[in-house]
């Protein structure tokens, strides 16, 4: 190692620190080897340019916090404060974090405001006391809510992020378990913002998954539309499915390239699963194109999501039947790449060609003009848990038909049950059809962990 | 075909289009034309360009990346190996710093970062201890840095 010149070894430095598994406090371990090595980190700005808070905060993450705002010079900082206390009882008011250990981070944070790059804020629960109250006021702290059982979404409290200081650098956000005020919270030039439980200028990545804004008795007078002009993803999950219809009827996305459909209830109880035909049936009744032939819309404000310019779709847990799948399909004329994830198999049988039903009278009969096939462009499938036999006889149907190219890039992974064994007839099906096969043959991997805050 | 010649002298023969994957190499062979005089190396020896050779063999035919990338932007920001190239740096700890001073010095960026991650892989999750005892590092700190590091080490958690 003596032998390595101080660029690579920089350069390993970087990897370590660079690997977003890696703590941040690993800086001080190389630091603390050698004094070459010593003397190579403190002299390497972009090494500490890390934070990270955790639970239970301690002096000697103020400490870490301190000598990587000292040693980053004038680099930006990405900072991550995890305030979750896993053995929390739900009363807020006896979280062990509160106002004054934020208070706390905060002191050494804001000063470097202008230097945060991404910024990650994980809590219990939302409270004005206890996220981004202005730094130059005096913190008072609100009662907390009363006589009510702890949900997110029944908060009506909505805190202005950093108490409504402009942060024009800020181009990260991901806000979990947050209610925010945004008439009152000046941020002007994200280019990436992720709402976990809760609800834009650049913005070109949109997550929600959960809760939105609240509605009153009459939901659509109560919010306005949500135009968001340069967003080219979004990424939807919803926990009740009339309340994320809603939700989503509010957008105006005319850039839309990707879309990812979540039922967040199913995926954190698999039991409470919900057939998502109410929020797939909206997406192609407010297509312009589906206006001519359905006149009600059910009370809800057309406000089309183009999805004919989609190119990238996924979907998760979503339960439907193959008639809507199949409406919703249509809706994607141009789309490239389809996931889909604890997806009922209804939704790969509309995909399958099917029969049109022409007039008796018309003179062509040749097959190939009566066949449809819905999202002609599609080239790439992936698929978790489908039925084999399914996939394999959407595959081979769409092959052959010659009215669109076949699918070109398909994958079956396991993951919640055991790959077939290769001897079986599955497996060989499989993989005759081009079909490439992925997950554990014991199914010992089968299980996925999602926590959300 | 290229001739190499090794610090240990001995002469190489190799494929052009397997050699290229050096940036050095290749930029010596556009700027010198086709010569029949071997190529001196004088900080290889003969068991490490096998080694390297290996690998510029096993990528044969695959895209050489941009000569204007910088080694901290290569490949993705994970410490994640391929298969091949974990079996290809299975070897000894010399062994591996001498693949990564002649990717250094032959310029294969792609075979740099591997060594490079190879390294930071077995780095990871020590504590400074354990470090000094894996590459063999004499604690050489002087009394000021003991005891500044010591007062890191009253707050901070290092493990």
């Amino acid at each position: 190692m003596d032998c390595m010149p101080n660029e690579i070894i920089s350069h390993i430095f970087h990897l370590i620190l660079l690997d977003p598994e890696q703590n941040p406090s690993f800086s001080f371990c190389i630091s603390q080897v050698c004094a070459r090595w010593r003397e190579l980190a403190l002299t390497t700005p972009n090494l500490w340019t890390r934070i990270a808070y955790t639970y239970p905060i301690t002096d000697a993450q103020h400490m870490c916090a301190d000598f990587a705002i000292q040693r980053s010079g004038s680099q930006p900082l990405s900072i991550l404060v995890d305030c979750r206390d896993p053995e929390w009882d739900w009363d807020e008011e006896n979280h062990s974090f509160q106002w004054s250990g934020m208070q706390d981070i905060l002191n050494r944070l804001i000063p470097e405001a202008k230097r945060w790059k991404a910024l990650d804020i994980l809590t219990d629960y939302m409270a004005s006391h206890l996220l981004f109250p202005s730094p130059h006021q005096n913190h008072r702290r609100p009662p907390p809510p009363r006589g009510q059982t702890f949900e997110p979404v029944a908060l009506n409290e909505h805190i202005p992020l950093f108490g409504g200081s402009p942060i024009p650098k800020l181009r990260q956000l991901c806000l979990t378990g947050v209610h925010i005020d945004w008439t009152k919270s000046s941020l002007r030039n994200l280019t990436c913002l992720e709402f976990k439980y809760p609800r834009h200028g650049r913005l070109e990545e949109l997550t929600i998954l959960g809760w939105g804004p609240q509605f009153g008795a009459d939901p659509l007078s109560s919010v306005t539309a949500i135009t968001i002009p340069s967003l080219t993803k979004l990424s939807f999950g919803f926990v009740d499915v009339e309340y994320g219809t809603q939700l989503l009827s509010l957008f105006q996305v005319p850039s839309l390239r990707e879309l990812c459909l979540e039922d967040v209830a199913a995926t954190i109880s698999p039991l409470d699963g919900q057939p998502s035909d109410p929020l797939l049936e909206w997406l192609f009744t407010s297509q312009p194109a589906a206006r001519a032939s359905f006149s009600s819309t059910d009370g809800l404000p057309i406000n089309p999501i183009p999805l004919q310019a989609v190119r990238v779709l996924e979907l998760r847990n979503l339960h439907s039947r193959q008639e809507v799948f199949a409406s919703l399909f249509k809706c994607f004329p141009n789309l490239i790449r389809l996931s889909c994830m604890d997806v009922s198999d209804e939704a790969l049988l509309a995909l399958t060609p099917y029969a049109i039903d022409y007039p008796a009278q018309l003179p062509n009969k040749r097959m190939s003009s009566r066949i449809g096939c819905l999202c002609p462009a599609l080239e790439e499938l992936y698929c978790q848990d489908s039925d084999p036999a399914v996939l394999m006889e959407l595959v081979a149907e769409r092959a052959i038909i010659g009215s669109v190219p076949p699918l070109r890039d398909v994958t079956l992974e396991y993951a919640r049950t055991s790959r077939p064994h290769p001897d079986s007839h599955d497996y060989d099906g499989l993989v005759k059809t081009g079909i490439r096969i992925l997950g554990s043959a014991s199914g010992s991997e089968a299980f996925r962990l999602r926590v959300i805050g | 075909m290229v001739l190499l010649l090794t610090s240990d002298n001995e002469m190489f023969s190799v494929a052009e289009d397997v050699i290229k994957r050096s940036a050095y190499i290749k930029n010596m062979l556009e700027d010198v034309g086709e010569s029949d005089l071997p190529i001196p190396l004088p900080n290889v020896e003969s068991n490490v360009l096998v080694k390297i050779l290996e690998y510029c063999e096993h990528y044969r035919g695959e895209p050489l990346p941009a000569s204007d990338v910088d080694p901290a932007e290569i490949g993705d920001r994970s410490l994640d190996i391929a298969d091949w190239d974990q079996k290809y740096m299975a070897v000894d700890q010399e062994m591996l710093f001498e693949i990564i001073l002649a990717a250094n010095y032959l310029d294969i960026k792609s075979l740099l970062d591997v060594g490079c991650k190879t390294v930071a892989k077995m780095m990871k999750g020590k504590s400074s201890e354990e470090i000094r005892t894996l590459f063999n590092i004499a604690n050489d700190f002087t009394p000021e840095e003991e005891a500044q590091i010591r007062k890191e080490n009253a707050w901070a958690e290092c493990r």
